[in-house]
């Protein structure tokens, strides 16, 4: 069975938390990377959003991009994810299928008024985290950091969404190359 | 490609030879020039509208 990482959401209190959607999904990448296991570094374990966060930007907040995320993890976690940009969809498709779990970049434009909406008024450019695909029906699980339950209608903890709602999600993100998707990788863990 | 149902091995072969490709490193070669590499921010969230409470039926 593929490694599941602990859910991290964004909203957890800590500085630019409502920000803080590329840390936490790279938290849950570092943490499946690393299959849960501590590099024994003198940084802190489990990987969290706030410490990546401090890595990339200790005295402001803001988004965030995916060479950032790397970069910190990189320096916090020893993950070194693979950032690519304009992943054709059927090759995103593989990568997950073979073994890496992604952070992926998407337009929540597309999520909003589904079941799986995370925020009542969130249309913007946000970050999920992809850990596997389902093979019986092509959905993926996916760790998105809003969905906390801090609401009766929001959705708690990682969800399988059908793989044509996150394609739609990811392609929607502007300016991205059409059919493509833009993501980071875990290295191969299978 | 490989078509989903396809043995593992195709999988990560073609995921390999896609991560050497080194053209998919850099943004502005594949996506649009509007393409910007950054989230956003969620807006302030309205307070959480409380349920009605149902009509009772009197038994």
């Amino acid at each position: 069975m593929v490694y599941r990482p602990t859910f991290r959401k964004q909203g957890d209190g800590s500085r630019c938390a409502w920000q803080n959607c590329g840390p936490a999904s790279q938290a849950m990448a570092s943490q499946r990377f690393r299959e849960g296991k501590d590099p024994l570094n003198h940084h802190g374990w489990p990987p969290m959003p706030s410490e990546i966060r401090n890595a990339i930007s200790p005295n402001s907040c803001g988004g965030t991009t995916l060479q950032e995320l790397d970069a910190g993890a990189l320096l916090l976690y020893n993950t070194n994810m693979w950032v690519r940009y304009g992943v054709p969809w059927a090759t995103f498709q593989s990568l997950i299928i073979s073994g890496r779990g992604a952070v992926v970049q998407i337009s929540y434009s597309v999520i909003h008024g589904t079941k799986y909406d995370g925020s009542p008024n969130f249309y913007g450019n946000h970050g999920i985290y992809v850990n596997e695909r389902r093979s019986s029906d092509g959905a993926y699980l996916v760790y998105d950091p809003l969905c906390d339950h801090r609401r009766s209608y929001i959705p708690q903890g990682p969800q399988w969404w059908p793989a044509a709602l996150l394609r739609r999600a990811a392609e929607a993100m502007p300016g991205t190359a059409p059919g493509c998707v833009n993501a980071s990788f875990t290295v191969d863990t299978e | 490609m490989p078509v989903p149902n396809a043995p593992l091995a195709e999988h990560k072969k073609h995921a390999q030879d896609f991560l050497a490709d080194e053209r998919f490193k850099d943004p502005k070669k594949v996506n649009r020039p509007e393409y910007r590499d950054m989230t956003d921010t969620p807006p302030e969230e309205p307070p959480e509208t409380p349920q009605k409470p149902g009509k009772r039926i009197a038994l």
